[in-house]
Protein backbone atom coordinates (compact mmCIF):
# COMPACT_ATOMS: atom_id res chain seq x y z
CA UNK A 1 0.00 0.00 0.00
CA UNK A 2 1.86 3.12 -1.00
CA UNK A 3 0.67 5.15 1.80
CA UNK A 4 2.89 3.08 4.34
CA UNK A 5 5.57 3.29 2.22
CA UNK A 6 8.74 4.98 4.73
CA UNK A 7 12.44 4.91 4.08
CA UNK A 8 15.65 5.35 7.03
CA UNK A 9 18.91 5.92 5.74
CA UNK A 10 18.48 4.71 2.51
CA UNK A 11 16.68 1.67 3.43
CA UNK A 12 13.31 1.30 1.56
CA UNK A 13 10.47 -0.24 3.47
CA UNK A 14 7.06 -0.66 1.63
CA UNK A 15 5.66 -0.46 5.62
CA UNK A 16 7.42 1.29 8.62
CA UNK A 17 7.47 -2.11 10.55
CA UNK A 18 9.86 -4.44 11.21
CA UNK A 19 10.90 -7.23 13.60
CA UNK A 20 12.73 -6.22 16.56
CA UNK A 21 16.41 -8.12 16.68
CA UNK A 22 15.79 -11.07 19.31
CA UNK A 23 12.30 -10.94 19.00
CA UNK A 24 11.45 -13.06 15.51
CA UNK A 25 13.92 -15.78 15.66
CA UNK A 26 17.48 -16.48 14.50
CA UNK A 27 15.81 -17.19 10.88
CA UNK A 28 12.67 -18.62 9.26
CA UNK A 29 11.11 -19.62 12.60
CA UNK A 30 8.42 -17.01 12.34
CA UNK A 31 7.39 -18.53 8.58
CA UNK A 32 4.69 -20.43 10.28
CA UNK A 33 3.10 -17.85 11.65
CA UNK A 34 3.24 -14.58 9.51
CA UNK A 35 3.94 -14.09 5.59
CA UNK A 36 7.71 -12.88 6.23
CA UNK A 37 6.88 -10.76 3.72
CA UNK A 38 4.59 -9.10 5.91
CA UNK A 39 7.32 -6.78 7.70
CA UNK A 40 8.86 -3.75 5.96
CA UNK A 41 12.07 -5.61 7.14
CA UNK A 42 12.97 -8.59 8.55
CA UNK A 43 15.56 -7.95 11.68
CA UNK A 44 17.50 -11.50 12.86
CA UNK A 45 18.35 -11.94 16.20
CA UNK A 46 22.04 -10.72 17.16
CA UNK A 47 25.24 -12.67 15.49
CA UNK A 48 28.83 -12.05 17.20
CA UNK A 49 31.86 -13.39 15.30
CA UNK A 50 32.14 -16.36 17.36
CA UNK A 51 29.24 -18.95 18.37
CA UNK A 52 27.83 -18.14 21.92
CA UNK A 53 25.96 -20.35 23.67
CA UNK A 54 23.78 -18.12 25.88
CA UNK A 55 23.19 -17.47 28.89
CA UNK A 56 22.06 -20.03 31.86
CA UNK A 57 18.04 -20.00 32.59
CA UNK A 58 15.98 -18.49 34.25
CA UNK A 59 16.51 -16.37 31.22
CA UNK A 60 13.04 -14.41 31.41
CA UNK A 61 11.38 -13.43 34.57
CA UNK A 62 7.87 -11.14 34.05
CA UNK A 63 7.55 -7.67 35.58
CA UNK A 64 5.12 -5.00 36.03
CA UNK A 65 4.71 -3.86 32.61
CA UNK A 66 6.94 -6.36 30.35
CA UNK A 67 9.84 -8.60 30.97
CA UNK A 68 13.43 -8.70 31.83
CA UNK A 69 15.54 -10.98 30.03
CA UNK A 70 19.22 -12.15 29.95
CA UNK A 71 19.10 -14.31 27.22
CA UNK A 72 22.95 -13.73 26.63
CA UNK A 73 22.74 -13.68 22.49
CA UNK A 74 22.83 -17.41 21.50
CA UNK A 75 23.77 -17.52 17.92
CA UNK A 76 25.72 -19.51 15.57
CA UNK A 77 28.37 -17.12 14.45
CA UNK A 78 28.77 -14.78 11.43
CA UNK A 79 29.90 -17.64 9.39
CA UNK A 80 27.29 -19.82 9.97
CA UNK A 81 24.63 -17.04 9.12
CA UNK A 82 26.66 -16.62 5.69
CA UNK A 83 26.77 -20.06 4.78
CA UNK A 84 23.10 -21.48 6.11
CA UNK A 85 20.84 -18.36 7.32
CA UNK A 86 21.59 -15.86 4.40
CA UNK A 87 20.70 -18.61 1.79
CA UNK A 88 17.47 -20.12 3.31
CA UNK A 89 16.08 -16.39 3.54
CA UNK A 90 16.74 -15.84 0.31
CA UNK A 91 14.01 -13.97 -1.40
CA UNK A 92 11.43 -14.56 1.63
CA UNK A 93 11.44 -11.00 3.26
CA UNK A 94 10.76 -7.71 1.54
CA UNK A 95 13.92 -6.25 3.02
CA UNK A 96 16.12 -8.62 5.34
CA UNK A 97 17.96 -6.78 7.91
CA UNK A 98 21.22 -8.52 9.72
CA UNK A 99 21.97 -8.12 12.82
CA UNK A 100 25.42 -7.78 14.08
CA UNK A 101 27.50 -7.34 17.36
CA UNK A 102 31.42 -7.92 18.43
CA UNK A 103 32.51 -9.18 21.60
CA UNK A 104 35.26 -6.89 20.59
CA UNK A 105 36.04 -3.74 18.56
CA UNK A 106 37.75 -5.12 16.10
CA UNK A 107 35.38 -7.87 15.46
CA UNK A 108 32.76 -5.19 14.22
CA UNK A 109 35.69 -5.20 11.41
CA UNK A 110 36.13 -8.20 10.85
CA UNK A 111 32.46 -8.99 10.56
CA UNK A 112 31.76 -6.09 8.26
CA UNK A 113 34.42 -7.53 6.16
CA UNK A 114 32.97 -11.23 6.36
CA UNK A 115 29.36 -9.19 5.26
CA UNK A 116 30.77 -7.28 2.37
CA UNK A 117 32.44 -10.74 0.62
CA UNK A 118 28.91 -12.30 1.33
CA UNK A 119 26.78 -9.57 -0.22
CA UNK A 120 29.75 -9.25 -3.17
CA UNK A 121 29.21 -13.18 -3.99
CA UNK A 122 25.01 -12.59 -3.35
CA UNK A 123 24.13 -9.26 -3.98
CA UNK A 124 20.64 -8.42 -2.37
CA UNK A 125 20.96 -11.48 0.44
CA UNK A 126 20.59 -8.13 3.16
CA UNK A 127 19.28 -4.56 2.45
CA UNK A 128 20.40 -2.89 5.58
CA UNK A 129 23.26 -3.72 8.62
CA UNK A 130 21.75 -2.75 12.60
CA UNK A 131 24.82 -2.37 14.87
CA UNK A 132 23.82 -3.82 18.14
CA UNK A 133 26.56 -1.63 20.50
CA UNK A 134 24.46 -2.57 23.57
CA UNK A 135 26.38 -6.00 23.59
CA UNK A 136 28.60 -5.90 26.58
CA UNK A 137 32.26 -5.19 25.40
CA UNK A 138 34.70 -8.34 26.74
CA UNK A 139 37.67 -6.34 27.07
CA UNK A 140 36.22 -3.61 29.30
CA UNK A 141 33.09 -5.04 30.31
CA UNK A 142 31.26 -2.12 29.37
CA UNK A 143 28.77 -1.83 26.31
CA UNK A 144 30.33 0.03 23.44
CA UNK A 145 26.55 1.89 23.04
CA UNK A 146 28.13 3.81 26.70
CA UNK A 147 30.98 5.16 25.30
CA UNK A 148 30.71 7.70 22.31
CA UNK A 149 34.47 7.11 20.97
CA UNK A 150 33.71 3.09 21.01
CA UNK A 151 30.69 3.60 19.34
CA UNK A 152 31.86 5.19 16.80
CA UNK A 153 35.02 3.35 16.34
CA UNK A 154 32.41 -0.11 16.08
CA UNK A 155 30.64 1.71 13.54
CA UNK A 156 33.53 2.78 11.39
CA UNK A 157 35.34 -0.69 11.80
CA UNK A 158 32.14 -1.66 9.95
CA UNK A 159 31.53 1.05 7.35
CA UNK A 160 34.96 0.69 5.81
CA UNK A 161 33.41 -2.85 4.47
CA UNK A 162 29.80 -2.10 4.37
CA UNK A 163 27.96 0.01 1.96
CA UNK A 164 24.71 -1.14 2.96
CA UNK A 165 22.65 1.33 5.44
CA UNK A 166 24.16 0.84 8.41
CA UNK A 167 21.93 1.58 12.00
CA UNK A 168 23.52 1.83 15.23
CA UNK A 169 21.05 0.38 17.42
CA UNK A 170 21.84 2.36 20.68
CA UNK A 171 20.99 1.60 24.70
CA UNK A 172 18.57 3.82 26.36
CA UNK A 173 20.91 3.19 29.63
CA UNK A 174 23.32 6.28 28.89
CA UNK A 175 22.85 10.06 30.21
CA UNK A 176 23.17 11.73 26.55
CA UNK A 177 21.74 9.99 23.94
CA UNK A 178 22.20 12.89 20.97
CA UNK A 179 25.89 12.73 22.26
CA UNK A 180 25.99 8.99 21.41
CA UNK A 181 24.24 9.18 17.88
CA UNK A 182 26.34 12.07 16.82
CA UNK A 183 29.45 10.23 17.41
CA UNK A 184 27.95 7.05 15.29
CA UNK A 185 27.22 9.75 12.65
CA UNK A 186 30.64 10.52 12.32
CA UNK A 187 31.74 6.47 12.34
CA UNK A 188 29.58 6.50 9.52
CA UNK A 189 26.29 5.33 10.51
CA UNK A 190 23.21 6.10 8.42
CA UNK A 191 20.39 5.73 10.88
CA UNK A 192 19.82 4.97 14.57
CA UNK A 193 17.24 2.18 16.00
CA UNK A 194 15.75 3.40 19.53
CA UNK A 195 16.56 1.83 21.33
CA UNK A 196 17.57 -1.34 23.01
CA UNK A 197 16.13 -3.23 26.50
CA UNK A 198 17.48 -1.06 29.63
CA UNK A 199 19.22 -2.47 32.25
CA UNK A 200 17.30 -3.61 34.83
CA UNK A 201 16.73 -5.89 37.81
CA UNK A 202 14.49 -8.31 39.28
CA UNK A 203 15.35 -10.00 43.18
CA UNK A 204 14.02 -12.79 44.59
CA UNK A 205 12.94 -11.02 47.94
CA UNK A 206 13.53 -14.29 50.09
CA UNK A 207 16.09 -15.14 48.95
CA UNK A 208 17.89 -11.27 48.22
CA UNK A 209 19.36 -13.48 44.89
CA UNK A 210 18.89 -12.57 41.15
CA UNK A 211 15.73 -14.21 39.49
CA UNK A 212 17.53 -14.45 36.16
CA UNK A 213 20.15 -16.85 35.91
CA UNK A 214 22.81 -13.97 34.77
CA UNK A 215 22.00 -11.64 37.53
CA UNK A 216 20.69 -8.51 35.73
CA UNK A 217 19.09 -8.55 32.48
CA UNK A 218 17.54 -5.68 29.82
CA UNK A 219 14.17 -4.44 30.28
CA UNK A 220 11.47 -4.61 27.58
CA UNK A 221 7.85 -4.09 26.82
CA UNK A 222 4.75 -1.72 27.11
CA UNK A 223 6.15 0.39 30.27
CA UNK A 224 9.43 0.74 28.10
CA UNK A 225 7.36 3.40 25.70
CA UNK A 226 7.67 6.58 27.15
CA UNK A 227 11.33 6.02 27.92
CA UNK A 228 12.12 4.95 24.15
CA UNK A 229 9.36 8.01 22.79
CA UNK A 230 11.84 10.06 24.58
CA UNK A 231 15.25 9.22 23.38
CA UNK A 232 13.41 8.79 19.89
CA UNK A 233 12.02 12.86 20.31
CA UNK A 234 15.25 14.18 21.63
CA UNK A 235 17.96 12.16 18.94
CA UNK A 236 16.06 13.72 15.72
CA UNK A 237 15.11 17.06 17.48
CA UNK A 238 19.04 17.27 18.51
CA UNK A 239 20.25 14.94 15.22
CA UNK A 240 18.20 15.04 12.66
CA UNK A 241 19.14 11.14 12.11
CA UNK A 242 16.80 8.69 10.60
CA UNK A 243 15.15 7.19 13.48
CA UNK A 244 13.85 3.14 13.63
CA UNK A 245 12.13 3.45 16.93
CA UNK A 246 12.06 0.61 19.03
CA UNK A 247 10.38 -0.08 22.40
CA UNK A 248 6.78 -1.19 23.89
CA UNK A 249 5.07 -0.93 20.49
CA UNK A 250 1.91 -3.09 20.83
CA UNK A 251 -0.24 -1.03 18.79
CA UNK A 252 -1.01 1.21 15.41
CA UNK A 253 -1.74 3.84 17.71
CA UNK A 254 1.54 3.45 18.80
CA UNK A 255 3.32 3.18 16.09
CA UNK A 256 1.30 6.47 15.31
CA UNK A 257 3.34 8.14 18.30
CA UNK A 258 6.56 7.08 17.66
CA UNK A 259 5.81 8.55 14.06
CA UNK A 260 4.85 11.64 15.53
CA UNK A 261 7.93 11.38 17.72
CA UNK A 262 10.72 11.42 14.82
CA UNK A 263 10.87 8.17 13.96
CA UNK A 264 10.61 6.87 10.30
CA UNK A 265 9.84 3.13 10.85
CA UNK A 266 9.15 1.26 14.05
CA UNK A 267 10.01 -1.99 15.48
CA UNK A 268 7.83 -4.47 17.09
CA UNK A 269 9.21 -6.91 19.73
CA UNK A 270 7.89 -8.32 22.59
CA UNK A 271 4.71 -8.02 21.97
CA UNK A 272 5.51 -10.52 19.33
CA UNK A 273 6.14 -13.26 21.94
CA UNK A 274 1.94 -12.63 23.37
CA UNK A 275 0.87 -12.46 19.61
CA UNK A 276 3.10 -13.68 16.98
CA UNK A 277 0.48 -12.09 14.01
CA UNK A 278 0.58 -8.54 16.32
CA UNK A 279 2.52 -7.06 13.18
CA UNK A 280 -0.68 -8.05 10.92
CA UNK A 281 -2.53 -6.10 12.86
CA UNK A 282 -0.99 -3.23 13.05
CA UNK A 283 -0.50 -2.84 9.52
CA UNK A 284 -4.08 -3.48 8.95
CA UNK A 285 -5.21 -0.84 10.91
CA UNK A 286 -2.36 1.98 10.09
CA UNK A 287 -4.55 3.71 7.10
CA UNK A 288 -7.68 3.70 9.77
CA UNK A 289 -5.49 5.99 12.30
CA UNK A 290 -3.53 7.85 9.29
CA UNK A 291 -6.95 9.02 8.29
CA UNK A 292 -7.99 9.62 11.77
CA UNK A 293 -4.97 11.84 12.16
CA UNK A 294 -5.96 13.29 8.59
CA UNK A 295 -2.76 12.99 7.16
CA UNK A 296 -2.15 11.29 3.91
CA UNK A 297 0.60 8.49 4.53
CA UNK A 298 3.54 7.65 6.36
CA UNK A 299 5.88 10.21 5.22
CA UNK A 300 3.14 13.02 6.26
CA UNK A 301 3.23 11.69 10.16
CA UNK A 302 7.23 11.16 10.48
CA UNK A 303 8.50 14.35 13.00
CA UNK A 304 4.78 15.57 13.32
CA UNK A 305 5.55 16.41 16.81
CA UNK A 306 8.32 19.08 16.28
CA UNK A 307 8.45 22.60 14.66
CA UNK A 308 8.61 22.32 10.83
CA UNK A 309 12.25 23.23 10.89
CA UNK A 310 12.96 20.63 13.15
CA UNK A 311 14.65 17.03 11.41
CA UNK A 312 15.20 19.11 8.41
CA UNK A 313 19.39 18.40 8.40
CA UNK A 314 18.31 14.27 7.90
CA UNK B 1 -14.43 -23.01 10.10
CA UNK B 2 -14.52 -26.94 9.96
CA UNK B 3 -11.36 -27.72 12.01
CA UNK B 4 -8.35 -25.57 13.30
CA UNK B 5 -4.43 -26.33 13.20
CA UNK B 6 -1.40 -24.78 15.25
CA UNK B 7 -2.82 -21.04 15.49
CA UNK B 8 -4.22 -18.27 17.92
CA UNK B 9 -7.21 -19.46 19.22
CA UNK B 10 -9.72 -17.66 21.01
CA UNK B 11 -11.35 -20.31 23.15
CA UNK B 12 -14.06 -20.07 25.92
CA UNK B 13 -14.21 -20.97 29.35
CA UNK B 14 -16.52 -24.25 30.24
CA UNK B 15 -15.41 -24.91 33.96
CA UNK B 16 -12.88 -24.18 36.26
CA UNK B 17 -13.12 -26.57 38.78
CA UNK B 18 -11.12 -27.04 42.18
CA UNK B 19 -9.53 -30.50 42.35
CA UNK B 20 -6.64 -30.27 45.25
CA UNK B 21 -4.86 -27.96 47.57
CA UNK B 22 -4.00 -25.09 45.02
CA UNK B 23 -5.01 -26.74 42.05
CA UNK B 24 -7.26 -26.44 39.26
CA UNK B 25 -8.63 -28.09 36.01
CA UNK B 26 -9.21 -25.47 33.37
CA UNK B 27 -11.99 -26.73 30.57
CA UNK B 28 -12.20 -24.86 27.68
CA UNK B 29 -13.62 -24.86 24.26
CA UNK B 30 -12.05 -24.42 20.50
CA UNK B 31 -13.80 -22.99 18.20
CA UNK B 32 -13.78 -26.11 16.20
CA UNK B 33 -12.14 -29.84 16.61
CA UNK B 34 -8.67 -29.65 15.64
CA UNK B 35 -7.67 -31.08 12.53
CA UNK B 36 -4.80 -33.29 13.90
CA UNK B 37 -5.22 -35.43 16.92
CA UNK B 38 -3.72 -34.12 20.15
CA UNK B 39 -0.92 -36.56 21.85
CA UNK B 40 0.53 -35.89 25.13
CA UNK B 41 3.23 -33.53 25.69
CA UNK B 42 1.51 -30.99 22.80
CA UNK B 43 0.97 -27.82 25.00
CA UNK B 44 -0.65 -24.33 24.37
CA UNK B 45 0.14 -21.12 25.52
CA UNK B 46 -2.72 -19.72 27.49
CA UNK B 47 -3.87 -15.84 28.35
CA UNK B 48 -7.32 -13.90 29.89
CA UNK B 49 -8.01 -12.38 26.29
CA UNK B 50 -7.17 -8.97 25.97
CA UNK B 51 -5.69 -8.75 29.82
CA UNK B 52 -3.03 -6.49 30.55
CA UNK B 53 -2.26 -9.09 32.87
CA UNK B 54 -0.39 -11.43 33.18
CA UNK B 55 2.08 -9.93 30.13
CA UNK B 56 2.59 -12.95 28.91
CA UNK B 57 1.42 -16.04 28.26
CA UNK B 58 1.61 -19.56 30.12
CA UNK B 59 2.71 -22.94 28.31
CA UNK B 60 -0.05 -25.46 30.02
CA UNK B 61 1.00 -29.33 28.05
CA UNK B 62 -3.18 -30.67 27.07
CA UNK B 63 -4.37 -33.22 30.03
CA UNK B 64 -7.37 -34.17 27.90
CA UNK B 65 -8.73 -33.63 24.34
CA UNK B 66 -12.20 -35.23 24.09
CA UNK B 67 -13.01 -38.53 22.52
CA UNK B 68 -10.83 -38.65 19.37
CA UNK B 69 -7.83 -36.01 20.71
CA UNK B 70 -9.39 -33.36 18.02
CA UNK B 71 -11.01 -31.39 21.18
CA UNK B 72 -12.98 -29.40 20.61
CA UNK B 73 -13.18 -29.38 24.49
CA UNK B 74 -9.38 -29.39 26.05
CA UNK B 75 -8.46 -29.92 29.43
CA UNK B 76 -5.79 -28.26 31.04
CA UNK B 77 -4.49 -28.73 34.91
CA UNK B 78 -2.78 -26.00 36.94
CA UNK B 79 -1.52 -24.64 40.77
CA UNK B 80 -2.02 -21.44 41.73
CA UNK B 81 1.72 -20.45 42.21
CA UNK B 82 1.65 -16.98 41.88
CA UNK B 83 -0.56 -14.17 40.45
CA UNK B 84 -0.49 -15.14 36.82
CA UNK B 85 -2.34 -18.42 37.67
CA UNK B 86 -4.53 -17.10 40.14
CA UNK B 87 -6.12 -15.03 37.40
CA UNK B 88 -6.60 -18.26 35.73
CA UNK B 89 -8.38 -19.90 38.92
CA UNK B 90 -11.07 -16.72 38.76
CA UNK B 91 -11.62 -17.16 35.34
CA UNK B 92 -15.94 -17.64 35.00
CA UNK B 93 -17.83 -19.71 32.51
CA UNK B 94 -18.10 -18.06 29.16
CA UNK B 95 -14.66 -15.84 29.91
CA UNK B 96 -12.46 -16.19 26.45
CA UNK B 97 -9.12 -17.16 27.07
CA UNK B 98 -6.45 -17.06 24.04
CA UNK B 99 -4.57 -20.20 23.45
CA UNK B 100 -1.60 -20.37 20.64
CA UNK B 101 -0.87 -23.96 19.89
CA UNK B 102 -0.58 -26.86 19.52
CA UNK B 103 3.14 -26.69 20.33
CA UNK B 104 6.00 -28.87 20.78
CA UNK B 105 6.91 -31.90 20.28
CA UNK B 106 4.61 -34.84 22.62
CA UNK B 107 5.45 -38.22 23.41
CA UNK B 108 5.71 -40.79 20.82
CA UNK B 109 3.20 -43.30 21.15
CA UNK B 110 3.50 -46.96 22.58
CA UNK B 111 5.92 -49.51 20.77
CA UNK B 112 4.44 -53.24 20.42
CA UNK B 113 6.13 -55.43 22.93
CA UNK B 114 7.42 -52.52 25.25
CA UNK B 115 6.07 -52.14 28.17
CA UNK B 116 5.58 -48.46 28.87
CA UNK B 117 6.22 -46.94 32.76
CA UNK B 118 4.73 -43.59 33.16
CA UNK B 119 5.98 -41.68 35.61
CA UNK B 120 3.94 -38.65 36.92
CA UNK B 121 4.65 -35.73 39.68
CA UNK B 122 2.25 -33.61 41.12
CA UNK B 123 0.86 -31.26 38.44
CA UNK B 124 2.85 -33.07 35.72
CA UNK B 125 0.10 -35.49 35.29
CA UNK B 126 -1.53 -33.91 32.35
CA UNK B 127 0.99 -35.05 29.10
CA UNK B 128 0.81 -38.43 30.32
CA UNK B 129 -2.91 -38.66 31.25
CA UNK B 130 -3.29 -37.42 27.23
CA UNK B 131 -0.69 -40.00 26.17
CA UNK B 132 -3.01 -42.75 28.31
CA UNK B 133 -6.43 -41.35 26.81
CA UNK B 134 -5.40 -41.24 23.57
CA UNK B 135 -3.54 -44.78 23.91
CA UNK B 136 -7.02 -46.05 25.14
CA UNK B 137 -8.51 -44.20 22.20
CA UNK B 138 -7.12 -45.35 19.28
CA UNK B 139 -6.49 -49.10 20.62
CA UNK B 140 -2.49 -48.17 20.58
CA UNK B 141 -0.78 -51.66 21.32
CA UNK B 142 1.67 -52.41 24.28
CA UNK B 143 1.98 -53.00 28.06
CA UNK B 144 1.53 -49.17 30.32
CA UNK B 145 1.66 -48.93 33.42
CA UNK B 146 1.25 -44.88 35.92
CA UNK B 147 3.05 -44.12 38.67
CA UNK B 148 1.76 -41.18 40.36
CA UNK B 149 3.97 -39.18 43.11
CA UNK B 150 3.57 -36.16 45.89
CA UNK B 151 3.92 -35.19 48.47
CA UNK B 152 0.65 -35.76 49.38
CA UNK B 153 -2.46 -37.40 49.17
CA UNK B 154 -4.77 -34.67 47.93
CA UNK B 155 -1.99 -33.49 45.42
CA UNK B 156 -2.30 -36.76 43.47
CA UNK B 157 -4.75 -34.67 41.14
CA UNK B 158 -7.46 -36.12 39.01
CA UNK B 159 -6.76 -39.79 40.56
CA UNK B 160 -10.08 -41.40 39.49
CA UNK B 161 -9.84 -40.30 35.98
CA UNK B 162 -5.98 -41.29 35.77
CA UNK B 163 -7.37 -45.12 36.74
CA UNK B 164 -10.28 -45.00 34.17
CA UNK B 165 -7.82 -45.17 31.83
CA UNK B 166 -7.48 -48.53 31.22
CA UNK B 167 -4.07 -49.01 32.89
CA UNK B 168 -2.27 -50.30 36.75
CA UNK B 169 -2.07 -46.76 38.69
CA UNK B 170 0.47 -47.29 41.91
CA UNK B 171 0.96 -44.03 43.92
CA UNK B 172 3.34 -43.05 46.34
CA UNK B 173 2.68 -39.87 48.44
CA UNK B 174 5.89 -38.07 50.87
CA UNK B 175 4.25 -38.38 53.96
CA UNK B 176 2.69 -41.79 53.14
CA UNK B 177 -0.97 -40.87 53.14
CA UNK B 178 -2.04 -42.67 49.60
CA UNK B 179 0.66 -45.81 48.23
CA UNK B 180 4.02 -46.28 49.14
CA UNK B 181 5.35 -44.59 51.81
CA UNK B 182 8.53 -42.17 49.63
CA UNK B 183 9.43 -40.73 46.36
CA UNK B 184 7.88 -42.09 43.38
CA UNK B 185 11.54 -42.91 42.23
CA UNK B 186 11.45 -45.59 45.12
CA UNK B 187 8.70 -46.84 43.14
CA UNK B 188 9.89 -46.73 39.85
CA UNK B 189 12.79 -49.04 41.20
CA UNK B 190 10.70 -51.21 42.94
CA UNK B 191 8.39 -51.70 39.63
CA UNK B 192 11.37 -52.07 37.15
CA UNK B 193 12.79 -54.84 38.97
CA UNK B 194 9.23 -56.38 38.38
CA UNK B 195 9.27 -55.94 34.51
CA UNK B 196 10.88 -58.19 32.47
CA UNK B 197 11.58 -57.62 28.57
CA UNK B 198 12.23 -54.29 27.14
CA UNK B 199 10.62 -50.69 28.51
CA UNK B 200 10.43 -47.20 28.51
CA UNK B 201 10.05 -44.34 30.64
CA UNK B 202 7.90 -41.10 29.95
CA UNK B 203 7.95 -39.01 32.91
CA UNK B 204 6.92 -35.20 33.75
CA UNK B 205 6.93 -33.77 37.06
CA UNK B 206 9.10 -31.15 38.80
CA UNK B 207 12.71 -31.18 37.95
CA UNK B 208 14.17 -32.86 40.88
CA UNK B 209 11.90 -35.60 40.39
CA UNK B 210 12.33 -36.02 36.70
CA UNK B 211 16.04 -36.19 37.21
CA UNK B 212 15.63 -38.79 40.36
CA UNK B 213 13.77 -40.87 37.94
CA UNK B 214 16.10 -39.89 34.76
CA UNK B 215 19.09 -41.40 37.20
CA UNK B 216 17.32 -45.03 37.99
CA UNK B 217 16.48 -45.01 34.07
CA UNK B 218 20.28 -44.60 33.37
CA UNK B 219 21.33 -46.86 36.20
CA UNK B 220 18.85 -50.22 34.80
CA UNK B 221 19.68 -48.69 31.18
CA UNK B 222 16.21 -47.62 30.43
CA UNK B 223 15.57 -45.07 27.59
CA UNK B 224 13.99 -41.99 29.24
CA UNK B 225 11.51 -39.29 27.46
CA UNK B 226 11.34 -36.43 29.80
CA UNK B 227 8.29 -33.78 29.78
CA UNK B 228 10.19 -30.22 30.61
CA UNK B 229 8.39 -27.40 32.28
CA UNK B 230 10.59 -24.10 31.86
CA UNK B 231 9.66 -20.47 31.55
CA UNK B 232 8.61 -19.19 28.22
CA UNK B 233 8.00 -16.09 26.82
CA UNK B 234 6.52 -17.27 23.19
CA UNK B 235 6.39 -21.23 22.86
CA UNK B 236 7.14 -20.98 19.37
CA UNK B 237 11.10 -21.04 19.37
CA UNK B 238 11.71 -17.22 18.94
CA UNK B 239 12.09 -15.66 22.42
CA UNK B 240 15.10 -18.30 23.10
CA UNK B 241 14.03 -18.12 27.25
CA UNK B 242 13.31 -21.83 27.74
CA UNK B 243 16.96 -22.85 27.37
CA UNK B 244 17.10 -26.36 28.43
CA UNK B 245 21.12 -27.03 29.15
CA UNK B 246 22.44 -30.17 27.31
CA UNK B 247 25.73 -31.97 28.55
CA UNK B 248 28.42 -33.77 26.33
CA UNK B 249 29.82 -36.96 26.56
CA UNK B 250 31.70 -35.59 30.06
CA UNK B 251 29.13 -34.71 31.46
CA UNK B 252 29.70 -30.78 31.27
CA UNK B 253 27.57 -28.16 29.56
CA UNK B 254 27.40 -28.31 26.19
CA UNK B 255 24.78 -26.31 24.53
CA UNK B 256 21.18 -25.11 25.29
CA UNK B 257 17.93 -26.22 23.21
CA UNK B 258 14.88 -25.20 23.24
CA UNK B 259 12.32 -26.43 25.22
CA UNK B 260 9.25 -24.87 23.10
CA UNK B 261 10.55 -26.67 19.66
CA UNK B 262 13.00 -29.21 20.11
CA UNK B 263 10.89 -30.44 23.10
CA UNK B 264 9.06 -30.06 25.23
CA UNK B 265 9.45 -33.85 25.58
CA UNK B 266 13.19 -35.14 25.25
CA UNK B 267 15.99 -37.37 25.77
CA UNK B 268 16.34 -36.76 29.70
CA UNK B 269 19.63 -38.21 29.62
CA UNK B 270 21.69 -35.75 28.53
CA UNK B 271 19.82 -32.71 30.45
CA UNK B 272 22.41 -31.29 32.79
CA UNK B 273 19.31 -30.98 35.93
CA UNK B 274 21.96 -29.16 38.42
CA UNK B 275 21.86 -26.08 35.79
CA UNK B 276 17.77 -26.46 35.16
CA UNK B 277 17.24 -23.83 37.58
CA UNK B 278 13.40 -23.72 36.48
Amino acid sequence: MEMLRTEVGGLALATPLLSASGTFGHEDEMAEWIDLREPGAVVLKTVTFHPRRGNPPPRIVEVSGGILNSIGLPNEGIDHLIAVTLPRMRGRTRALVVNVAGERVDEFGRIGEKLAAALRANPGDFQAVELNLSCPNVESGFPFAKSPELAARCVRLCRDHLSVPLLAKLSPSVADIAEIALACKEGGADGLTLSNTALGLALDWRTGRPRLGAGHGGFSGPALKPLAMYLVFTAFRKTGMPIVAAGGAETAEDVMEFLAAGARAVQIGTATFRSPRVMRAIEQRLPELLAQAGVADVAAQIGRAHPPAAGAKA
Amino acid sequence: MTSCTRDVLQTTVREVAAIGRDAWRLTVALPAPLATPLAGGHFFMLRTAGADFPFLNRPFSAHAAGPDGRGPELVFLFKTVGRGTGCLARLRVGEAVTAIGPLGQPFPDPRPGETTVLVAGGVGLPPLHLWLERRRQRRLGGAALLLYGARSHDQLLELASAQALGVEVRTSTDDGSHGLHGRVDRLLEGTLAGIAGPVRILTCGPDPMMAAVTRVAATRGVPCLVSLETVMACGFGVCNACAVPIADGDGRLARYVRACIEGPVMDGKPVLWQHATH
